[in-house]
């Protein structure tokens, strides 16, 4: 009889970023098909413990944030931090333990995890792994466990080319599928995101100008939705910018998606944008850069919206002029977007873990 | 021991078999001793001293499951990436990489059903047949084959030390650097540079300018006698602007707030693209200077559109982009200017050979060509990065008014200058002299197979040169069979305004 105890490990678990928010629709899926599931986060957020929830456990394991320099204090914190996972994981039987960045696993690997068995996931691209240090951390932490866990078929191909022989991969699943669709009318080209170099909303705001300066999509207005280490960039950039409005991040993108007409998604690195993902569930079609495998998944090669060389304002600026000034193609890549999303659904992703439960019990 | 495992490993050579395969991924299986005693659903001989990969037996598994097979053939390689494949192609496959026709035993997992009908193939796996002959597979409903055998790399336990500072200096200069590090970044533009015409020709005059007009900016240019030493990594650490051109080279540090501008940038190389499936399996060592190196700069400038699109598709590269060379749109016009020629002094009907080498040292003895050809051509030369060249009478290195020089030339001899891209948009002929750059590309790979797109032949001494040459003034179309090249390298160099300079300064100080 498979063990029903599963617990997802995540580097924090109050963030309202893409892997928490799959962490949580995780748990709660999983609770409501009967698993027994904690979830805990390594260190708090600043001050925040916001998630709190009755369907599955929630547990974290620091009180305060580690130190950013080695010495004393982060050792006895990370002993701390270990002793409590250790209690976590003995108070009931083994079952399975999920981690969702390679950091939690490398705390989870310090525990002693007989008769568990392990799944690690990493929530973006191989590329994205490899500019910074994460693909020898992964190679590290993850060569041994059950599975480890791409977002895609490509990524996880590469994974194992680069050495890893236990790589699948699962997409993350959307969080809930909208009831309604975006309003067709709407003449809103909506940025949703971290305002950060990676996703590159600098690059958006020269296509916006390359735009206005070709004196195009004059009835179009333009909203970013985000914070980050980039806002004052941004509203620099947007002095001297018609229609473009800069506000604060929402806890529910559907708020936002509802009154969207193209989805701008400039990045520079991602993995399966969530963001993306929900845009498209809402019909809203999107431009979006060529800048992983998941991202050309998505948009299925380009069924579901236009794919834009990464990192380049005009073809930014082109991908956007052509889906704003074709009515039909909007309303045509959105619609076939919608019909592409329903593989992302909640319930079938679900299956795929339990299916994924299975085999690593086996 | 589990009761209905999915896998029986049959252990014929006897030992102790409690913990043997103890570390396998997949749980549900057995250890036994003989074909007989075993319950799983698949079996799989191994001799007690073999050392499968952790993840080898669940593999196989689930791809037989998968592909609904009566065997199951593979090294290490995820399930779901199988082949299912006839035994006259497994025979091809080759999972030992011999191209024999035999497979080592422990890379096949059968059906126990499917076996129990083979009693000869059961009685020699008994016997510690340790490797089948693929013929004795034939009758198999399918073989699913997932062949490819993948070896983790080694990874490194612990950070190398020499790079826990982000200084590739040691002693001194690390110290220097290190001290710098503490102190507030300096209005200072620091060029460091070896060659590159970008900025050889242009950006010190544009530099001087803009010094007296912000006399409150230093400018530091690092002599070559001075790299990596402790001056050098002063400067570095302190300067906010890093303007370098030798990219991969030198692995220079950057600091936060720093802004590195990269002057030139010709070759398109393999090492920064993300869509080169090789990259991942380069080591470590190699890969990482190269991408992290990428990875500081914020503003590169390109000699070709081909180099813009990979350093705009790596993953590693966040700056901006300019595609811009050094002479561009100068050469074409002078190339049309019916007056070029008389303005350097020379005469109509004389033939003009142009000798561009990477630098002074990369030029070989030409004496033997001016000897000979001195009479008929004139012969003028240049280095990338000004070097003064040890020339034979008849042969004169030129400095100044090179988009003209370059303009007359009839036929390039180079080593992979920066000029070949230049010279290249004018579509005439190319002659690689022992390009040293070209076994650059060739080690490390390139987007373009270069050989094959250069206009011209690639040689290995003068003396090829002369022949050549020699055959030419014969007969022109000698060089004919690279004239369909000469198109497609001219779109390679994509055409330019040719004010590389200007625009790296004016993107680099806002102006």
């Amino acid at each position: 009889m498979m063990s029903k105890r599963i617990v997802l490990l995540a580097n924090n678990i109050d963030e309202l970023g893409g892997a928490q928010r799959v962490v949580q629709v995780l748990a709660g899926g999983l609770a409501s098909r009967g698993f027994d599931v904690t979830i805990v986060g390594v260190e708090p957020l600043g001050d925040r413990t916001a998630h709190v929830s009755n369907a599955y456990q929630v547990e974290r394991l620091l009180e305060t944030t580690y130190p950013k320099e080695p010495g004393t204090e982060l050792d006895v914190l990370r002993a701390g931090a270990l002793r409590k996972l250790q209690a976590i994981l003995d108070s009931g039987e083994p079952g399975v333990i999920v981690t969702a960045q390679v950091w939690a696993m490398e705390h989870a690997l310090d525990c002693d995890l007989v008769g568990w068995r392990t799944v690690g996931q990493f929530h973006s691209s191989i590329e994205a792994a490899a500019f910074g240090k994460d693909l020898d951390r992964i190679l590290r932490a993850y060569r041994d466990v059950d599975q480890f866990l791409a977002l895609t078929s490509v990524d996880a191909a590469r994974f194992t080319q680069a050495g890893l022989n236990n790589a699948s991969w699962l997409p993350n699943p959307l969080a809930q599928w909208p009831s309604e669709v975006a309003n067709p009318y709407s003449r809103t080209i909506t940025y949703l995101g971290r305002l950060s170099a990676e996703k590159a909303p600098m690059t958006l705001m020269q296509a916006w100008r390359i735009i206005c300066e070709q004196e195009r999509l004059g009835d179009w207005n333009l909203d970013i939705i985000g914070s980050g280490p980039h806002d004052v960039q941004i509203q620099a950039a947007m002095i001297d910018l018609p229609r473009v409005k800069l506000l604060p991040p929402l806890a529910d993108p559907y708020v936002a998606l509802k009154e969207t007409g193209i989805l701008a998604v400039p990045s520079l690195i991602e993995g399966l944008p969530l963001v993306l993902m929900e845009a498209l569930a809402s019909g809203v079609s999107a431009v979006a850069s060529d800048c992983s495998a998941g991202v050309r998944e998505l948009l299925d090669e380009g069924r579901c919206g236009l794919l834009v060389n990464r990192g380049d304002a005009a073809d930014l600026a082109r991908g956007l002029c052509e889906l704003a000034e074709n009515d039909d193609l909007r309303a045509r890549l959105g619609r076939q977007g919608r019909e592409h999303m329903l593989s992302y659904e909640r319930e079938r992703i679900l299956d795929q873990w339990e299916q994924l439960f299975e085999n690593v019990n086996r | 021991m589990n009761v209905n495992p999915d896998v029986s490993i049959i252990v014929t050579s006897g030992g102790d078999l409690a913990g043997l395969f103890a570390n396998q991924t997949l749980r549900s299986l057995e250890v036994v001793s003989e074909f007989e005693a075993a319950a799983g659903t698949w079996v799989l001989f191994a001799p007690e001293y073999a050392a499968l990969e952790r993840h080898i037996v669940k593999n196989l598994l689930l791809a037989a499951e998968l592909a609904d097979a009566d065997i199951a053939v593979g090294a290490v390689r995820p399930y779901w990436l199988p082949t299912t494949v006839s035994v006259e192609d497994l025979s091809e496959l080759s999972v030992g990489g011999d191209h024999s026709a035999e497979i080592p035993s422990t890379h096949v997992m059968f059906n126990r059903e499917w076996l129990s009908a083979q009693t000869l193939l059961v009685t020699a796996l008994s016997n510690g047949l340790d490797r089948i002959q693929v013929s004795a597979l034939h009758e198999a409903k399918i073989i699913v084959a997932i062949a490819q055998e993948v070896i983790a790399p080694k990874v490194r336990k612990t950070p190398n030390p020499k790079n826990a500072k982000g200084s590739p200096f040691k002693n001194l200069p690390a110290l220097a650097f290190y001290l710098a590090k503490l102190m507030p970044l300096k209005n200072e533009v620091l060029f460091d540079v070896e060659g590159g015409r970008a900025v050889d020709s242009e950006l010190p005059i544009l530099a001087s300018r803009w010094r007296v007009e912000h006399p409150k900016v230093h400018q530091h240019w690092v002599a070559v006698k001075n790299r990596n030493s402790f001056t050098h990594a002063w400067h570095l650490g302190r300067a906010r602007w890093l303007v370098v051109n030798e990219v991969f080279r030198n692995r220079l540090p950057k600091r936060e707030g720093q802004i590195m501008v990269v002057a030139a940038c010709s070759m398109p190389l393999l090492r920064v693209g993300r869509d080169n499936p090789d990259w991942v399996l380069q080591p470590t060592s190699e890969r990482r200077p190269a991408w992290s190196q990428v990875g500081r700069w914020d503003l590169a400038c390109v000699a070709s559109p081909l180099n813009e699109q990979i350093l705009r598709s790596s993953t590693a590269f966040m700056g901006d982009v300019i595609h811009a060379s050094i002479f561009g749109d100068a050469v074409t016009a002078a190339a049309s200017d019916p007056h070029t020629k008389a303005q350097l002094a020379l005469r109509l009907e004389r033939p003009v050979l142009l000798l561009a080498f990477f630098t002074a040292q990369s030029a070989p003895d030409l004496t033997a060509l001016a000897d000979s050809l001195h009479d008929t051509f004139r012969i003028v030369a240049v280095t990338d990065d000004g070097s003064r060249l040890q020339l034979p009478e008849g042969i004169s290195q030129v400095t100044q008014d090179l988009a003209k020089w370059l303009a007359v030339s009839d036929l390039l001899i180079t080593d992979w200058s920066v000029l070949t891209l230049e010279f290249g948009r004018l579509q005439r002929p190319i002659i690689a002299l022992q390009p040293h750059r070209v076994d650059v590309v060739r080690r490390r790979g390139s987007y373009v197979d270069l050989m094959s797109v250069l206009p011209g032949p690639v040689v290995q001494s003068v003396s090829d040169v002369l022949s050549l040459l020699q055959e030419w003034l014969k007969d022109p179309d000698s060089l004919a069979l690279f004239k369909d090249r000469r198109e497609s390298f001219a779109a390679l160099a994509g055409s330019t305004s040719g004010d590389a300079a200007k625009r790296i300064w004016s993107m680099m100080v806002g102006e």
